[in-house]
């Protein structure tokens, strides 16, 4: 079962983000068309006895000023109870579409809808797996208001997580709203640092094995997470860490720690 | 004779650089940060003339140098915008450049 949640974890932070958008969870920001996007990005997750490093390499294509899409390959070091496993992770492969967007001086509202796949192509086995033996489907849609000084988002996603060797996994249901802050209005030619507030809720199904519901899965997290941007004109770093401050889990489960990441983006 | 050829050549060598040169301000709507305007620059420096970008994210302009010969339609400005996630709401020229 911990091999699952380690899993489950993985997934649950393992989101293409690009440009200025919320940290740990989805933003309706695009690529422009034709624009090119690639980003580096190291994450550690702690819960109980388990540790999670992963860093993984993304890139995205702007088919239209409104529709993007991305592959992301993560490479992941798991730790848990001693034992330790390293190896590629699952591929993921997403699409953005923005059907929604009004500008205005210093201002710009939109809507994207987006779907995700994490397919089990790292089909690894022994624990901690790196794979769960099953594939991961994602929906979700995206609101975002950015001004030159304030920024604001919020996002609901979906989660189907696969069934693998009889074991019925609960789906997720995540839903965010974050914050954003910069002191002055940006310069072009000048680095833009951009103060980003989250707060993330995600609600996990309870778990069935065999039509029996599995006592010990399931139940809700809350994280605040509090996270910066630094850009220039096509380069930009991130980094956060989401901290949860209510836990509410099912039966005996560990609880999560921190989850942080650093990330380096650039444009082309 | 003499005199006459010193004066054009020093003419000649007097004159500016960038006196053919023109700023185009364009007016933007959405245009909220500079990474996000990193595509408009890419659009507008691919094009042959074109020799500066700059954005007034406060203003909503975005100024380009570019030579004399260097022309849009509001059709293409249009486009060239709204492919870079912003929109296009007018044009001016001025003669001299200062980005």
């Amino acid at each position: 079962m911990k091999k699952y949640s380690i899993l489950l974890i993985l997934l649950s932070i393992n989101g293409t983000a690009f440009a200025h958008g919320p940290i740990f969870s989805e933003g309706p920001e695009t690529i422009y068309k034709g624009g090119m996007e690639t980003h580096i990005e190291y994450h550690r997750t702690e819960k109980g006895s388990e540790a999670e490093n992963e860093l993984s390499a993304a890139f995205g294509y702007g088919i239209t000023e409104n529709w993007t899409i991305s592959a992301e390959l993560p490479y992941k070091y798991l730790k848990e109870d001693g034992a330790n496993n390293d190896g590629l992770g699952n591929i993921a492969l997403e699409t953005k579409y923005r059907f929604w967007k009004r500008d205005a001086l210093g201002k710009q509202d939109s809507v994207s809808g987006f779907a995700k796949a994490i397919l089990d192509t790292s089909n690894d086995n022994p624990a901690p797996a790196l794979s769960s033996g099953a594939d991961y489907y994602v929906v979700g849609l995206a609101y975002g208001q950015e001004s030159l000084i304030w920024q604001r988002w919020a996002s609901v996603r979906y989660r189907f997580n696969g069934d693998a060797a009889g074991l019925e996994r609960g789906n997720k249901l995540f839903g965010d709203t974050a914050l954003g802050w910069r002191s002055a209005p940006p310069e072009y030619y000048k680095p833009d640092v951009l103060w980003v507030l989250e707060l993330n809720s995600e609600y996990t199904e309870h778990s069935e094995q065999s039509g029996i519901s599995l006592a010990n899965s399931g139940g809700t997290e809350l994280f605040i997470s509090p996270g910066m941007y630094w850009t220039y004109r096509a380069a930009t770093i991130k980094t956060g860490v989401q901290i949860p401050f209510y836990t509410n889990l099912n039966g005996s489960q560990d609880q999560s720690d921190y989850r942080a990441t650093i990330a380096f983006e650039w444009q082309f | 004779m003499k005199k006459l050829l010193f004066t054009l050549m020093i003419m000649a060598a007097s004159t500016p650089a960038f006196a053919v040169d023109k700023e185009h301000l364009m007016r933007a709507d959405g245009a909220v940060c500079p990474s996000c305007a990193y595509g408009l620059e890419k659009k507008f420096m691919k094009i042959d003339g074109v020799k500066g970008f700059d954005v007034d994210f406060k203003a909503g302009i975005v100024s380009i140098c570019a030579d004399e010969k260097v022309k849009f339609t509001e059709g293409q400005l249009t486009t060239l915008f709204k492919e870079s996630g912003y929109t296009f709401k007018g044009e001016e020229i001025k003669d001299t450049c200062t980005i």
